[in-house]
């Protein structure tokens, strides 16, 4: 598991499912997200277990959704929103999933689970520094974090 | 009316595969988890189940092992349609019995590839199907009269051109003249170049190509145009070689070889087409099933052959990029075999950097195991 195989993935999904025009972001213009968020999380078992987390700012994660469906943000209610982000959580992970299994690494999915709203603290099973992806999507700043326990490292 | 059963914990995805069958003309069905699913699919008997994997309650597999085990859906065709992937998975649905197996992300021209072997060309048009469009027409959609009347000057000689100035007036036009090669301005008033493909789309006949026409240095609409459907993208000015080298693209039509699959020492090899190859066009659908087809064969590695590849294009990339996807989604180790040069080109985009490459079928071979 690497970044840059995070940094594929997305890139794939966002750019297919949601025709999203996706670019690479420094860490510190990412850093600068406002503190409202989208957030989508992903469990993953198996050989390269982890915890997969997808930040994006509501306007964005709109945007996103509208792209899935060809619809303007402005058309779609909360709960279509959620669920967007829930799918592409899960469609990040099972490109993760395949690219791994090219390498013999064999993962299952979990169910994603979705939770919006302001200062939100997010604990997650892990340990130490998560890999970090951000990517500046439709001209916002989205995040990726990937957890995994310390003995699945390596 | 034909029916087709969705079945995703997500309504989104629903809401998408329903817009994708749009142009089938078929009544749409929807279940939330597996057991919805199966209830829905003894009740209503559908034509085809579109099934995801992952779902809450009752996943996929389940649920199809229950479609399987009753007397009114052991028949019923179904497409696995999930994020969800690997090779012990795509063995044990296959055992199951399904009509194919739609990886997400998955794009339009997938999903209509798959869909099509169980509804038939969509919005019920045999004919148009069946019909044949006319290589030596053009037809140019532009809001400018100035493009158009460039456009017709530069290929006077060439091809027969047919003018649109809008995405309505090209409706009419293609329909009348089955043109083999449709340039789209991607910015027109009313209805944009997006909007008009679509609608071209729902129409078009074997053998027609799209082609946009964009703003130089736009790489935005260069990205959408080609996720679109698009399968080139003119930068305006028009050069007028670019032009004629597309007309000459097509005019080479196509040949009827199946070569695309061979063998190195008992390791399966997809030999992959120089892009501007009169048989690149049909060589991502013949993969998608060869890959699929070695995959249920027990098969857990191949080879990618790019040795014709003489130009390393967006096409060959996204090419590429799609094989690589599909063969690890089907759990297959695979290894790249091509030039130097190739080799190079492909390490200087992001979406090919990191596959496992060599120099010759044999150390390819060797790199898969």
């Amino acid at each position: 598991m690497s970044d840059q195989l995070i940094a594929d993935a997305a890139r794939e999904v966002l750019r297919t499912t949601a025709c999203a025009t996706v670019s690479d972001i420094g860490p510190t213009e990412a850093a600068n997200r406002g503190a409202d968020s989208v957030i989508a999380v992903l469990g993953m078992v198996g050989t390269r277990p982890g915890t997969l987390v997808l930040y994006c700012p509501p306007t964005i994660a709109s945007a996103l959704a509208g792209g899935m469906l060809s619809m303007a943000a402005d058309e779609l209610d909360e709960a279509t929103v959620t669920d967007a982000l829930g799918e592409l959580v899960n469609q990040i992970g099972g490109t993760i999933k395949r690219k791994l299994a090219a390498s013999g690494g064999e993962i299952m999915l979990a169910v994603p689970s979705v939770v919006r709203g302001s200062s939100i603290a997010l604990r997650v099973m892990g340990d130490g520094t998560p890999l970090a992806v951000d990517l500046l999507v439709d001209g916002g700043a989205v995040s990726l974090r990937y957890w995994q326990p310390r003995q699945a490292r390596g | 009316m034909k029916k087709v059963l969705t079945v995703d914990d997500s309504k989104v995805v629903r809401t998408m595969v329903t817009r994708a069958l749009a142009p089938y003309g078929c009544q749409i069905l929807e279940a939330a988890n597996g057991k919805e699913g199966v209830e829905v699919a003894q009740r209503e008997r559908p034509d085809l189940i579109l099934l995801d994997v992952t779902m809450p309650v009752m996943d996929g597999r389940e649920a199809l092992i229950e479609i399987r085990k009753s007397k009114d859906t052991q028949a019923t065709p179904v497409i696995m349609l999930t994020a969800e992937s690997g090779r012990d998975l795509v063995m044990e649905i296959a055992k199951l019995g399904v009509k194919g197996y739609i990886v997400k992300p998955f794009t339009a021209e997938t999903f209509a590839a798959e869909v099509d072997k169980v509804l038939g060309a969509p919005s019920g048009q045999p004919a148009a199907a069946a019909a044949k469009a006319n290589p030596k027409c053009v037809l140019v959609v532009d809001d400018s009269e100035r493009v158009l009347e460039m456009v017709k000057t530069t290929l006077a000689q060439a091809a027969e051109v047919v003018t649109a100035l809008s995405g309505t007036d090209a409706i009419a036009r293609y329909a009348e003249s089955k043109a083999g090669l449709v340039i789209v301005d991607l910015v027109m008033p009313d209805m944009d170049g997006f909007a008009t493909l679509a609608k071209l789309k729902a129409q078009a006949v074997s053998g027609s190509r799209f082609v946009a026409l964009s703003v130089r240095g736009d790489q935005d609409a260069k990205e959408k145009a080609q996720k679109a459907g698009f399968v080139a993208v003119v930068e305006k000015p028009i050069q007028a070689d670019v032009l004629l080298a597309l007309i000459q693209t097509g005019a080479d039509g196509e040949d009827g070889a199946d070569g695309f699959v061979s063998e190195e020492g008992g390791c399966p090899v997809l030999v992959v087409p120089d892009a501007q190859a009169k048989s690149f066009g049909r060589f991502l659908p013949a993969a998608q099933k060869a890959l699929r087809a070695l995959a249920e064969d027990g098969n857990d590695r191949v080879i990618v052959d790019l040795a014709a590849v003489t130009v390393v294009n967006t096409a060959l990339v996204k090419c590429v990029v799609e094989v690589m996807s599909q063969a690890m989604g089907m759990g297959l180790r695979t290894a790249v075999c091509a030039t130097s040069a190739t080799v190079s080109a492909l390490k200087d985009v992001a979406e090919t950097r990191d596959a496992v490459y060599a120099e010759s079928r044999q150390a390819a071979r060797a790199a898969v195991g």
